[in-house]
């Protein structure tokens, strides 16, 4: 594409975006680096004095912070598999079929997120201790999986919406039956945006604080969990809470950049072309 | 009584109450009994390394202590105790203790203290405390800490002013340590680390009630809303609105007043032996401690007790008392004390020069007969983790005054 | 589309797995809150437990003094946060949807806060701006902008508005990344026959390019409602509500009530409030945004 940027409206904006994003990372990174005497000092620099990697040292060797990362890595995987069919399903079904309880469904789904996490901590910890699955990874995963199905069911259902049905139709004639036309259909050409679905689910696990507080043990720990555990009743761990923060963001950054590509992929195969 | 609030829990708190799993765990091998121990510590390990010498004194029983972070603790507690999967021992604070005896999670001890020959090792103050005001006793004696004022040394130096004895020394202190060091006209150096988020009630009692007014007098009235009191917590918020104390004191809250305190930010700090370690590592010998000043009645020495609980549930209570006995025999007891650093209140390990010899351990130490513990009311635990901090720093934003600050705090505290 | 007259089994069976997941795990706590919001029930005390029908729900709206500046100031945290991260990931959309180099670089690079913890997004803005020691405060002050140090978030005026930034800088890579994809799927020929026709780039932007995002565009915004709404980790990491009620949201007021004070039935009661209210919010919201794709159909 040959486009004449404009300074004003692509260049300043696109650093501002930059800037904001980087800095309270880039910020967070040099305070790591400090010994924990110069992150409170009263004279203020802000590069460290003597640069030193042992906050970084100490999150390797004395905790188990690489041991959480894959806890998540395995709880977050798991929810978007699980997620991500359940949802593609259902969506299916709310885009392409017109039927009674179709729009009870589509506000029954969303008022679900309208229940404070708070409330549901208590009665899930006892029906996951119940069925005794608790401080296993497989209750996050259900948990997880039913916080960020219905989002994604509205997500899918918006996405399946642009899918023109003419497609299917011409397919049906074929002789092609449902799955096949979910699967050969409309599955490839939701790509880009299924990437976008599932990356929420993703980031959606990955993140999450309160279940994981309540329903792990030192075992199956999430990394949201151990970087707040840094923060004990007298005493916050700046130098660990600073090196996790900026190690957590590492590999989800790399997931990005490899998605990244999916993204345009989707864009230069024609994207939705019909 | 007791069935009908049962049968109310497992109508509300689900079916699942009174699981049979929870019984169903027992290990194969009988002779081998295993008693699980949850806490939270400051230190990774300080436990562990305390009660290193369970196994020898104590072969036949298994001990399995399980740190759990101090976020999620009394949440883990509660969610566990209403699914009925406590372990034998956990750690309590003893405000929890009405809740815990309301969801039936806490067995009494008090058969087992009568009969035990080295009660008196343990002063009477915490064995109070471990009754938390109810008719039988619930916990045992586990930890201390005690209330004290850090003061940085050369500050108070270069001002000419000796450590404060009493109130009103405390609060000349406060004005004469404020200073502008550089002269641009803004405040460098603010007299006190006040705190006004969750948990600044400790100190601001410590500093207030000793005008000789306490939460409630000897008939269970709640006296907060007197005229003393309100004078006395109206000199407490003017060390805010004078400017004695940072401008972030609103929302300070532990971390934030400890580093202001380090970094030379401001020159009196109320906390106790557990942030010794790190403001020594970063200060040296430029501090010192004192304890709490004197107020028209006395002093009055806010403390932070820990006690055991042994679960209803449990089917190992012999050896569960077994532990909470081990814990405070001297050996485990200093052993903690100094692991975790917390200060000894089981004799003989009170008189250890290792303890009466560190300073700050012996400022803990100075009054260690009279110090305070809250009072335990189930009102107690809203009134210290939301009411307290709210009204205060409206206090603090002057939207409402003194008078109108204790009002709201006294009628939460009697559940008005 | 599909619509046949006789029933059909086929949508039920590909929503059954979704709804018996979300039923089975949600719907008995859910039950749950509500009989509790009906009962005076605190853990604390749980031989004082009684039916008290409405009272909690009256208690609330006529007698609480925390619960209608927490009211306000979630009307000002939602509205304000979730309109800035749409005008600004509208904004960014559109510059990352140009070709440029290193654009698969910048865009990895502008998702990061999304997949920050909240729990390292409050403690990182909490640091920032603290009063005594924030890189924010050292910056203006080297900028002659201010004199001394301001205490961000300790002053009621401006505790809130920190933390609307924080959750502003939080959700603008969600809203940016559906922006994006969404405008992957509008037809490349629209914009060609548009060009070919002499429409400008602005023009085409508002006729061919919103039009097409518009769904997206309504249903990111309703989730981030709803999402903005719930959120607790931010606020209570870093201010726990105060100064006073300054930064008091329902979903914070929510957690305080019964995860802190243990008192149950008055917490699912607010939460309770909170809900029918960002459900009439919502409700409406979809009223207005039919005509622009919203997912509720005719």
């Amino acid at each position: 594409m040959k486009e004449r940027k404009s300074i004003w409206t692509f260049y300043i904006p696109l650093v501002f975006f930059l800037v904001v994003v980087l800095f309270p990372f880039a910020w967070i990174f040099l305070t790591s680096l400090k010994e924990e005497k110069e992150m409170f000092s009263a004279d203020f620099h802000f590069l460290p004095l003597s640069p030193t990697l042992n906050s970084y040292r100490e999150l390797f060797e004395k905790t188990d912070f690489l041991h959480n990362m894959w806890n998540s890595l395995v709880v977050s995987f798991a929810t978007v598999l699980i997620a991500g069919v359940v949802s593609f399903l259902a969506g299916y079904a709310l885009s392409r079929y017109r039927f009674k309880m179709r729009n009870g469904l589509m506000y029954f789904f969303l008022l679900l997120y309208l229940v404070p996490s708070t409330l549901l901590l208590i009665p899930l910890y006892t029906i996951f201790n119940t069925i005794g699955i608790l401080h296993t990874q497989l209750c996050l995963i259900i948990a997880y999986s039913t916080y960020s199905i219905p989002y994604a069911v509205w997500l899918t259902t918006g996405f399946i919406n642009q899918v023109p049905f003419e497609l299917e139709e011409a397919a049906a004639l074929d002789g092609c039956n449902l799955f096949q036309r979910m699967t050969k259909i409309v599955l490839p050409l939701l790509r880009p945006a299924m990437v976008a679905s599932l990356s929420f689910i993703f980031i959606t696990s990955w993140n999450e604080y309160t279940y994981a507080n309540m329903f792990t043990n030192k075992e199956s720990r999430t990394v949201t969990v151990a970087l707040s555990n840094f923060m004990s009743q007298y005493n916050i761990r700046w130098d660990l809470i600073t090196a996790g923060g900026i190690i957590v963001v590492i590999p989800v950054v790399i997931m990005f950049v490899i998605v990244q590509k999916d993204l345009i992929a989707g864009l230069t195969a024609g994207g939705v072309k019909g | 009584m007791k069935k009908g609030i049962r049968k109310l829990l497992s109508v509300t708190l689900s079916a699942c109450m009174a699981l049979p799993f929870v019984s169903a765990v027992p290990a194969a091998a009988e002779s081998e009994k295993t008693i699980r121990v949850w806490y939270w510590e400051d230190n990774d390990g300080s436990y562990e390394e305390a009660y290193s010498t369970w196994s020898e004194q104590y072969p036949d029983v298994n001990l399995e202590l399980e740190a759990i972070p101090w976020n999620s603790y009394h949440d883990t507690l509660i969610a566990a105790a209403a699914s009925g999967d406590l372990p034998d021992v956990y750690k309590i604070q003893p405000t929890w203790i009405p809740e815990l005896i309301s969801l039936g999670a806490v067995e009494g001890l008090d058969e087992y203290i009568d009969s035990w020959e080295e009660k008196d090792t343990i002063p009477e103050s915490m064995w109070e405390s471990a009754r938390a005001g109810q008719e039988e006793t619930y916990a045992w004696p586990h930890s201390l800490v005690v209330l004290y004022l850090y003061c940085r040394k050369s500050y108070f130096e270069e001002a000419g002013l000796e450590y404060p004895e009493t109130m009103d020394e405390f609060y000349e202190a406060c004005e004469k340590l404020t200073q502008d060091t550089d002269g641009d006209g803004t405040t460098d150096v603010y007299g006190f680390s006040m705190r006004g988020a969750r948990g600044g009630h400790f100190m601001w009692a410590g500093l207030t009630l000793n005008a000789g007014v306490d939460f409630f007098d000897s008939e269970g009235n709640v006296t907060l809303n007197t005229p003393e009191m309100v004078e006395a917590n109206q000199k407490y918020l003017d060390i805010y609105l004078n400017g004695w104390a940072p401008k972030t004191a609103p929302t300070d809250g532990y971390t934030e007043i400890v580093q202001n305190f380090e970094s030379g930010v401001t020159a009196m700090l109320v906390h106790h032996l557990n942030s010794a370690k790190e403001i020594t590592e970063v200060l040296g010998d430029d501090v010192d401690v004192v304890a709490l000043p004197e107020g028209a009645a006395g002093r009055y020495l806010p403390s932070e007790p820990c006690h055991w609980a042994v679960s209803s549930s449990s089917e190992n209570k012999e050896e569960a008392v077994d532990f909470l006995k081990y814990s405070t025999g001297p050996e485990a007891h200093k052993a903690l004390c100094q692991s975790a650093g917390l200060v000894p209140f089981v004799s003989p390990v009170t008189e250890d020069p290792e303890f009466t010899e560190d300073k700050f351990c012996a400022a803990s130490m100075e009054y260690l007969d009279d110090v305070k513990t809250f009072p335990v009311v189930n009102t107690f635990g809203d009134w210290s983790e939301t009411v307290w901090p709210q009204t205060m720093q409206r206090a603090m934003m002057e939207e409402i005054d003194s008078a109108e600050m204790m009002e709201i705090l006294a009628d939460n505290l009697a559940g008005e | 589309m599909k619509s046949k007259k006789k029933f059909e089994y086929q949508p039920y069976l590909l929503l059954a797995p979704a709804i018996l997941i979300v039923v089975l795990i949600i719907g008995y706590p859910v039950v749950r809150a509500v009989v509790l919001s009906l009962y005076k029930y605190n853990l604390t005390d749980l031989q004082g437990v009684e039916f008290v029908g409405l009272q909690n729900y009256i208690d609330i709206l006529t007698n609480d003094p925390a619960f209608w500046p927490a009211f306000k100031n979630t009307v000002i945290w939602v509205g304000v946060t979730v309109a800035a991260q749409l005008l600004l990931s509208l904004l960014l959309a559109n510059i990352l949807n140009k070709a440029f180099f290193g654009r698969g670089l910048v865009r990895s690079i502008v998702l990061i806060p999304w997949v920050t913890p909240c729990v390292l997004i409050s403690l990182m803005w909490a640091w920032i701006f603290n009063g005594n020691y924030g890189v924010m405060n050292e910056i203006l002050k080297r900028l002659h902008i201010i004199s001394e140090n301001i205490a961000w978030i300790a002053q009621p005026d401006t505790a809130l508005w920190i933390q609307i930034l924080a959750m502003i800088w939080q959700g603008i890579p969600f809203f940016t990344i559906m922006i994006l994809a969404a405008m992957q799927s509008v037809p490349r020929e629209l914009y060609e026959s548009a060009s070919v026709d002499g429409a400008s780039r602005i023009k085409q932007y508002f006729h061919i390019t919103l039009p097409g995002i518009a769904s997206t565009i309504v249903s990111t915004v309703m989730i981030r409602l709803i999402w903005v709404f719930n959120n607790v980790d931010i606020i209570y990491t870093m201010t726990g509500g105060g100064p006073g009620y300054s930064s008091l949201t329902l979903s914070v007021y929510t957690y305080q009530q019964a995860q802190k004070s243990m008192k149950f039935g008055y917490g699912s009661a607010v939460a309770i409030i909170g809900a029918v209210f960002m459900s009439a919010v919502i409700f409406i919201y979809l009223r207005l945004t039919r005509e622009q794709g919203g997912m509720i159909s005719k």
